[in-house]
């Protein structure tokens, strides 16, 4: 389990707070790293999109940070594949209308409360890596990210229109989830079924 | 002998090798099938519409058959010298014509529409299509060759268009075995967009 990251950013979270202990228990040493300034963790997420990244983000900084909001709407701006946590120590009902609008149009994928239990922040925790293991997105960055450099900038794939993408573009392109990143994220998926569906078909052909 | 038109944009920046690659593989085909077809070449400088709408009429309605390789959008066909065959302006032309295109989009309005006006087939992608490049360019070709292949040797329409599709599986499982897995998904798409209007019952035969 340890090739997620888990990143917590959280301005009053304690560097041995027990949470940070049991998810390295669970995820591996050096699978946690807590940032306490938004900005050094937005940038520190956006320098590490190559790995699968699961983001606990509070919704509340200082003043002079970017917002929990602004952070998570600007990690949205370059990426969807990066599965964001937002914990917050306010009130559901007490969140802002829009900020709350914008966390759940850009695909917020777990809220957390300050006074949820240790259990179900890891219950949380363990859902997101489930999740991030069986998206077709994630599988295939990984894949992607696995082919050397060099290959990786080769040109790849031409539509008849005219565009031509090599496979660092065509992971940018779902990370952002363009027509053509979700139009490639279907294309797999539908492979994949027509090959569970053949292999079906060859082993009962057999029998 | 049955008379071709082929047009390929092999001047176009990003694809033209690909074009002119098509065009390469389906003349080769076409005189190793009978030597006394007649072919007529529709390069780049001459993919516009003023060439089409002089050079359609003077086939005089005589039935033929139209392959175009370059891109293409829902309403037209497209060149580096811009539009050549497009919805409404010059459709018409195309009546007693068998057209197989294999640009993007252009079984959304445009097939129906030259079917609709008399066009005896089209075939063609109704989406966008992809050529898969580097060591699989000659594969995507001969996907593409396909049908227009196995409707010259004797199939029906219909039956070139399934064949193709055919092809195109095995082409896929053959890329998975490869470990070129995400290369066959684009190739799924392109089987998934294949489209056939018009006559589907045609055969060749009746074109010489």
């Amino acid at each position: 389990m340890s090739n997620y990251k888990i990143v917590i950013i959280h301005d009053d979270l304690p560097d041995n707070d027990p949470l940070i202990a049991e998810l390295e228990i669970k995820y591996g040493q050096g699978s946690v790293k807590l940032i306490k300034k938004s900005q050094e963790g937005l940038d520190y997420v956006l320098e590490n999109l190559n790995q699968k990244i699961i983001v606990i983000l509070d919704l509340n900084f200082k003043t002079g940070e970017p917002s929990g909001v602004q952070v998570f709407e600007d990690i949205r701006k370059k990426t969807s594949l990066v599965y964001v946590l937002i914990w917050t120590s306010s009130d559901i009902a007490d969140i802002n209308k829009d900020d709350l609008k914008s966390m759940i149009n850009n695909d917020a994928l777990g809220l957390l409360s300050s006074t949820d239990d240790l259990d179900k922040i890891l219950n949380m925790v363990d859902l997101a890596a489930h999740r991030l293991d069986t998206r077709v997105s994630s599988a295939l960055e990984d894949w992607i990210n696995s082919q050397p450099e060099l290959d990786r900038a080769k040109p790849y794939i031409t539509s008849k229109e005219g565009k031509t993408y090599n496979l660092n573009q065509i992971l940018e392109e779902v990370r952002l989830q363009t027509p053509f990143g979700m139009q490639t994220e279907k294309n797999i998926l539908l492979l994949a079924i027509d090959m569970l569906v053949e292999n079906e078909e060859s082993k009962n052909g057999e029998v | 002998m049955a008379k071709f038109s082929i047009a390929f944009d092999h001047a176009d920046a990003k694809l033209g090798h690909y074009f002119q690659s098509s065009r390469d593989d389906i003349s080769a085909f076409i005189t190793q099938h009978d030597n006394a077809h007649h072919v007529h070449e529709i390069p780049s400088a001459n993919c516009t519409q003023g060439y089409i709408d002089g050079y359609m009429p003077s086939l005089n309605g005589e039935r033929s058959l139209f392959i175009a390789y370059s891109h293409g959008n829902n309403e037209f066909l497209s060149s580096v010298n811009g539009k050549y065959i497009l919805s409404p302006e010059n459709t018409e032309h195309f009546t007693n014509c068998f057209l197989y295109s294999m640009a993007c989009n252009t079984g959304k309005i445009l097939g129906p529409e030259v079917v609709a006006k008399g066009c005896i087939t089209f075939i063609g992608y109704k989406d966008s299509a992809y050529a898969l490049l580097g060591d699989e360019k000659q594969l995507s070709i001969d996907c593409d060759n396909k049908a227009i292949k196995e409707f010259m040797n004797g199939s029906s329409a219909q039956n070139a268009v399934i064949r193709m599709k055919t092809f195109i599986k095995e082409s896929i499982r053959e890329l998975v075995r490869n470990k070129k897995a995400l290369k066959a998904s684009y190739l799924r798409h392109n089987l998934a967009v294949l489209v056939i209007y018009g006559d589907s019952g045609v055969l060749f035969n009746s074109f010489n």
